[in-house]
């Protein structure tokens, strides 16, 4: 029976049971009563094997707190260094790093480990031949390089089932081993002790061996033999050279003194002067002269040796020596070893005839090349030579057994397409010829174009014509017949395609065939059966002939047809080239010349240390924007006119003055009177807008001389003085005293209104040219009774056309004057030549003004035809021809110089405006005059002759009220400049 | 006329950058300049092929870069659409200007190198006010109508050229702008000495010589090859010799007058 001490426990026992003690029933806990847990006992619901996997926190993020985001830092003064490495553990939970989680934290035994001694220091055998060396221990660089790998021969060890620490040889049992270490011992013993000393304690430590021995031996009883160990790995034993004549093993003391120096034992002086020295050979003087003497390490035993239990007088056992070579050990071992009997099963015996000794002789496969499996090998590394030729039998076609038939080369492909090999001349050519140089010429390559595009033409044609028995495999040649191909040369033959490549003498029969070029049927068949050979049958005879009136028909150079599809790339690129070089000169490269207007800015202006242009009053681009960006309602209703680039001046084609290179206006768009802004509000507004509309259409369609011809047009005239009279009706029914005190009211208290309404219709009239999107039908609703023409009212209206085209003039030459209204106005109008902007003096309108209020009525003069735009009325005509024909620069200096008298009366101060930039480049320069009065004439003839009509259909009336109008429309002309002046002053300030 | 001496080659200068999209002295010619498209801009001593200075910190290829007149600070345009305003010595950009919509193709300063002024992929020519901190463009010229290839600029003008075939000239002075439309792409535009006239490099493969007061050919330089690349040309000192590139390598001088090929110069392969 095995006792407990033999038995090993493994896991916990079950407490013991008292006798007494009640078992308690034990109720199964079902499956769905189970809890998971973890370590510290919460529950966790999920994770069904291991006991939970737990998530966090209650199944949450992190913590109490949840989880908080790592935080990253970078800031230009400290980087954050390097980058944030987070690792898988950081997301995990305690559990997760526990022995069951997912990232268990425990220790493990790697794959290959076997025991303690793969740790490097072990790895590497100890040497004990230390001594045989120079340097005694482990040598230096060995401890320094150690080997990544294994040896080969250790891993080879390995594989067959060796460990480190374990020896060589085979399996012992027990006691072999227990023996193969006693020996070892002692030869290590005698090695280590005869090596320098005597063996003096070897009894004692044997002895201690054989009591552990005898204690293993009796355990070792009950077991058996079959149970076989490694060896054990022994220290090998150096063995150094002999090169004395001591005994094994025995080391001499050195002659030589510790402390150096020469003690030759000869010189008897030094000998008496000397103490005993203990390296000499210690002489005596024996009981009969005898001299002893002692020599040798082994004298003595001293005081500080280490060794106590050393018995000092022991004598050694010669017992531990062999005294001859023969090996005692060796028929006990041959005991133990099996027989070959022991080995063998009982219905088996050996065979007492064994064969000869096998020949171990390995077939090696031819070819084969030793290869070091271990080492890395690219890819790109030539093949070895034999899996080169399996592959290329591999991939090897059929027909690839000719060798010049193997690969297609560019010179190849080149031949079959019968293109010429122009390729390389050109090539060669190209490098020191510019490639213009070696082009044919254009002529040529139209011609050959002409000629290519033709031929493919019609054979297109043949084609389609020939479509249906297409398939016979003829040559349809350009001129469309499918004729017999032509005889193919000795040198074609063989550059042409093989088709029965495969089989060398059916190839060569089929090139004799082709040469041939037998049409014949009969002719084939003799032709054949002289080259055929015997042995083929007349089945395959017809066969071949067959294959070869196809391969024939199919399988010809290609000639013709093809090579005229198809066109170098050299011919391409040299086509292009030319063509490239004929466009240019046949289009001289003229520059066209520009100029606009381009406003630096101030701040460039100032780095650039350069005033600004115009004194920085041109026109900004950034407001522009800034402007367009606010949305209004009225951005709807000045649709595409009032935006300034839509504005064209009028151009004026002057006929004494010579045309400017540009034309650069400035003009003002201020038509609307603060005060009537105020009154009238956003209404006005959009009055100005319907007016300036409408007399913009009406411009449009007048050449010269406006003549209402639609009834549209005279729609739109009425509309457009309709506000006057409206707003006369409108005061008639407020102050409906009488007519006149109605007029005189008229006149003293919104005696501005008139002309104010009007300013619009001085805007550039051309700038109307556009509005075409505006409703011109007539009104409707309530602004039907606005835009109702009260038939007395004509007369009034007609001195308002009259009074216009003056305004129109004003406005014009304001607008040109802008600039120079800042500073006191001169006398002389004044130009700047180089800018070619125009500059006038505002007294140059005044003398029109008054000399023009004296005028009643005129009709458009033939000579308005000099001016550009729409007529001016005659008497205005008149009064420019007196002045401007006859001495034009010397009356108007007069008249200026008057007109200054008057404008300085009114004038308080300048004013700014808006800067208008006229697109076209044409730009008059001299005749500002003209200008003005071309401009007012435009508008101020559209309206003459609008009303001439209304007057011819009209009776006239209110001649009075016509003259009161009149002056009216004085007194408003001043008013407005007071008015105009005003809004100069507010214009400053909004820019300032 | 003087006397034309042929070019002789000197040294080559490494420079690592992978291809490199503009090389400019500075004013008194001493280091250059070579813009690399590995983002970065390197300042040499040409004479003895030294690396002063490493500039990195655009993000995209450098295609231009300009030193200023007192050489101590670098403007450099970029694909990225910025241009940089850097500082010689420390080699830390001092501004970063953003504002076109395309890569910035080209940069110079005025006179007294106050103020910047770019062109870009974008058709848009900005000025950027350097001395102070203002970080958007002074003004904004958007008269082109095709990708900007070289701004220039003296005492008051701005000239540009295009590739939409205009040479523009933008005058401060008479706030003008004069557009002269050659047809063919412009690549390049360098001015003469006396301001009278300048050279533009034509995609079409030909160097014109314009007159900046008519605007009218004056002269036309063949024989190099332009193709599709932006090849640079330059005007000697003298005003008496043109020099381009051609995309084969090489760069050809031109006797000004005469518009004859005095030298072949081959650079690379």
């Amino acid at each position: 029976m095995t006792s407990d001490v033999d038995v090993h426990k493994y896991g916990t026992p079950l407490p013991l049971l008292e006798f007494d003690e009640v078992v308690p029933t034990k109720k199964p806990v079902y499956a769905q009563d189970q809890i998971a847990t973890d370590d510290q006992g919460r529950r966790r619901f999920h994770g069904a094997f291991t006991g939970g996997f737990s998530a966090g926190y209650w199944n949450t993020v992190g913590s109490k707190e949840g989880w908080t985001p790592q935080s990253f830092k970078s800031s230009r003064s400290e980087k954050a260094s390097g980058r944030v490495t987070q690792r898988p553990e950081d997301f995990m939970d305690d559990e997760d790093l526990g022995e069951f989680g997912i990232a268990p934290k425990g220790l493990q035994i790697q794959e290959d480990y076997t025991g303690p001694e793969t740790s490097k220091e072990q790895r590497k055998r100890k040497f004990l031949q230390c001594d045989l060396k120079a340097i005694p221990g482990e040598p230096v660089l060995q401890q320094l390089l150690r080997p990544v790998k294994d040896k080969v021969s250790v891993r080879i060890l390995k594989s067959w089932g060796w460990r480190p620490g374990q020896g060589f040889g085979p399996r012992q049992t027990r006691k072999e081993k227990k023996k193969a270490r006693e020996r070892n011992k002692k030869e290590l013993y005698l090695l280590e002790k005869y090596g320098c000393d005597l063996p003096t304690n070897s009894k004692t430590a044997n002895d201690t061996d054989d009591d552990d021995d005898d204690q293993d031996d009796g355990d070792d009883d009950s077991e058996e033999d079959d149970i076989t160990f490694a060896p054990e790995d022994f220290e090998p034993i150096p063995y150094g050279l002999k090169e004395d004549r001591y005994g094994l093993g025995y080391k001499p003391l050195s002659r030589h003194s510790v402390l150096g120096g020469s003690n030759q034992s000869s010189s008897s002086v030094a000998a008496h002067k000397e103490h005993i020295n203990l390296f000499k050979p210690l002489e005596m003087m024996g009981k009969n002269n005898q001299k002893i003497s002692f020599a040798g390490q082994a004298f003595g035993v001293g005081a500080l040796e280490e060794d106590d239990d050393e018995d000092v007088y022991a004598t050694d056992d010669l017992t531990r020596y062999d005294f001859s070579l023969e090996d005692k050990k060796k028929p006990k071992k041959s005991k133990k070893a099996l027989t070959p009997d022991e080995l063998i099963f009982e219905d088996f015996h050996i065979d007492l005839k064994p064969d000869k000794p096998l020949e171990y002789k390995l077939e090696i496969p031819f070819g084969w090349q030793p290869r070091n499996w271990y080492e890395k090998r690219s890819r790109f590394e030539p093949l070895d030579p034999r899996t080169q030729r399996q592959l290329e039998k591999k991939f090897a076609k059929p027909q690839d057994t000719n060798a010049d038939e193997g690969e297609m080369t560019r010179e190849r492909r080149a031949e079959l397409l019968g293109e010429e090999i122009k390729r390389k001349e050109e090539e060669t050519k190209g490098n020191f010829v510019p490639p213009s140089v070696v082009k044919p010429s254009i002529a040529e390559l139209q011609r050959q174009q002409k000629e290519r595009q033709q031929k493919t033409q019609d054979l297109m044609e043949k084609i389609s014509a020939k479509s249906s028995n297409f398939t016979r495999g003829g040559i349809i040649t350009i001129e469309g017949e499918e004729k017999a191909a032509p005889p193919l040369t000795a040198e074609e033959i063989s550059s042409a395609f093989k088709p029965f490549a495969n089989d060398n003498a059916k190839q060569k029969r089929y090139e004799q065939f082709l040469a041939a070029n037998l049409q014949n049927d009969h002719e084939i068949d003799d032709f054949l059966e002289n080259i055929q050979p015997i042995e083929l049958s007349l089945w395959d005879r017809q066969m071949e002939k067959k294959e070869f009136v196809q391969a024939k028909k199919i399988y010809r150079p290609l000639k013709g047809i093809m090579s005229d599809r198809f066109v170098t790339e050299s011919q391409v690129k040299a086509e292009q080239k030319v063509a490239e070089i004929e466009k240019d000169p046949s289009k001289p490269i003229v520059v066209e010349r520009s100029k606009m207007m381009w406003k630096p800015h101030s701040l460039l202006c100032k780095r650039y240390n350069i005033a600004e242009p115009f004194g920085g009053l041109m026109e900004d681009e950034k407001k522009k924007t800034k402007n367009k960006s606010k949305m209004s309602v009225f951005d709807y209703l000045e649709t595409s006119v009032n935006k300034k680039e839509d504005f064209q001046t009028p151009v004026i084609i002057p006929k004494n003055v010579e045309k400017p290179q540009e034309l650069v206006k400035q003009q003002t768009s201020d038509s609307a009177n603060v005060t009537e802004e105020k009154e009238e509000g956003t209404v006005n507004l959009e009055w100005q807008d319907v007016l300036q509309g409408k007399t913009k259409a009406t411009e449009e369609k007048s050449s010269f001389v406006f003549k209402p011809k639609t009834d549209l047009e005279k729609q739109v005239v009425e509309s457009m003085d309709k506000p006057i009279t409206e707003k006369k009706e409108l005061f008639k029914s407020i102050f409906s005293d009488s007519e006149s005190d109605g007029e005189e009211e008229d006149n003293s208290k919104p005696g501005q209104q008139p002309t104010d309404i009007l300013n619009p219709l001085s805007k550039p009239l051309n700038a109307a040219a556009a509005n075409l999107l505006r409703n011109n039908s007539p009104p409707r609703g309530i602004f039907k009774a606005l835009f109702n023409v009260p038939v007395n009212n004509t007369t009034e209206s007609t001195k308002s056309e009259e009074e216009k085209p003056q305004l129109k003039l004003n406005e014009v030459v304001e607008k040109q004057n802008d600039i120079e209204m800042k500073e006191p106005a001169k006398e002389t109008p004044k130009q700047i030549e180089t800018t070619k902007i125009l500059f006038q003096p505002k007294s140059s309108r005044e003398p029109k003004e008054n000399s023009n209020s004296t005028f009643t009525s005129s009709l458009p003069s033939a000579n308005t035809t000099e001016l550009y735009g729409p007529s001016l009325p005659s008497n205005l005509k008149a009064n420019d021809n007196t002045k401007t024909s006859a001495s034009s620069s010397t009356s108007a200096a007069a008249i200026d110089a008057k007109l200054l008298e008057l404008f300085n009366k009114h004038k308080p101060s300048a004013r700014l405006t808006e800067v208008w930039v006229e697109k076209s480049s044409k730009r008059n320069s001299s005749d500002s005059d003209d200008d003005s009065s071309s401009s007012d004439t435009s508008s101020s003839s559209d309206d003459d002759d609008v009303k001439h009509k209304k007057r011819s259909k009209k009776s006239k009336k209110k001649k009075s009220s016509e003259h009161k109008h009149k002056k009216h429309k004085e007194h408003h002309k001043s008013s407005k400049k007071s008015k105009k002046s005003d809004k100069k002053k507010k214009k400053k300030h909004k820019k300032k | 006329m003087a006397k034309f001496e042929d070019f002789k080659y000197v040294r080559t200068i490494d420079c690592r950058q992978g291809a490199v999209r503009a090389v400019r002295y500075n004013v008194d010619g001493i280091y250059c300049l070579t813009c690399g498209s590995d983002k970065k801009i390197k300042l040499w001593n040409h004479k003895t092929g030294l690396l002063l200075k490493t500039y990195g910190g655009h993000a995209d290829e450098v295609t231009d870069a300009r030193s200023s007149c007192e050489s101590s600070n670098i403007v450099s345009a970029s694909l990225d659409k910025s241009i940089i305003y850097w500082d010689v010595s420390t080699g830390a950009p001092v501004r970063r200007l953003r504002g076109h919509a395309g890569g910035v193709k080209c940069v110079c300063f005025n006179e007294d190198s106050s103020i910047a002024i770019s062109g870009g992929r974008d058709n848009a020519v900005f000025c950027w006010d350097i001395r102070t901190r203002r970080l958007e463009p002074v003004q904004m010229m958007r008269e082109a109508k095709d990708c900007i290839t070289s701004v220039l600029s003296n005492e008051n003008k701005i000239i540009t050229s295009s590739l939409d075939g205009c040479i523009r000239h933008y005058d401060i002075r008479a706030g003008e702008l004069t557009v002269d439309k050659v047809g063919v792409p412009i690549t390049y535009l360098c001015m003469t000495r006396d301001e009278q006239c300048l050279v533009a490099a034509c995609q079409d493969s030909v160097v014109r010589l314009l007159d900046c007061e008519s605007g009218g050919i004056l002269s036309e330089y063949r024989g190099h090859a332009a193709d599709d690349y932006q090849v640079e040309c330059g005007i000697m000192s003298n005003d008496a010799h043109i020099i381009s590139g051609s995309s084969n390598g090489s760069a050809y001088v031109w006797d000004l007058l005469e518009g004859k090929v005095l030298q072949n110069l081959e650079i690379s392969e």
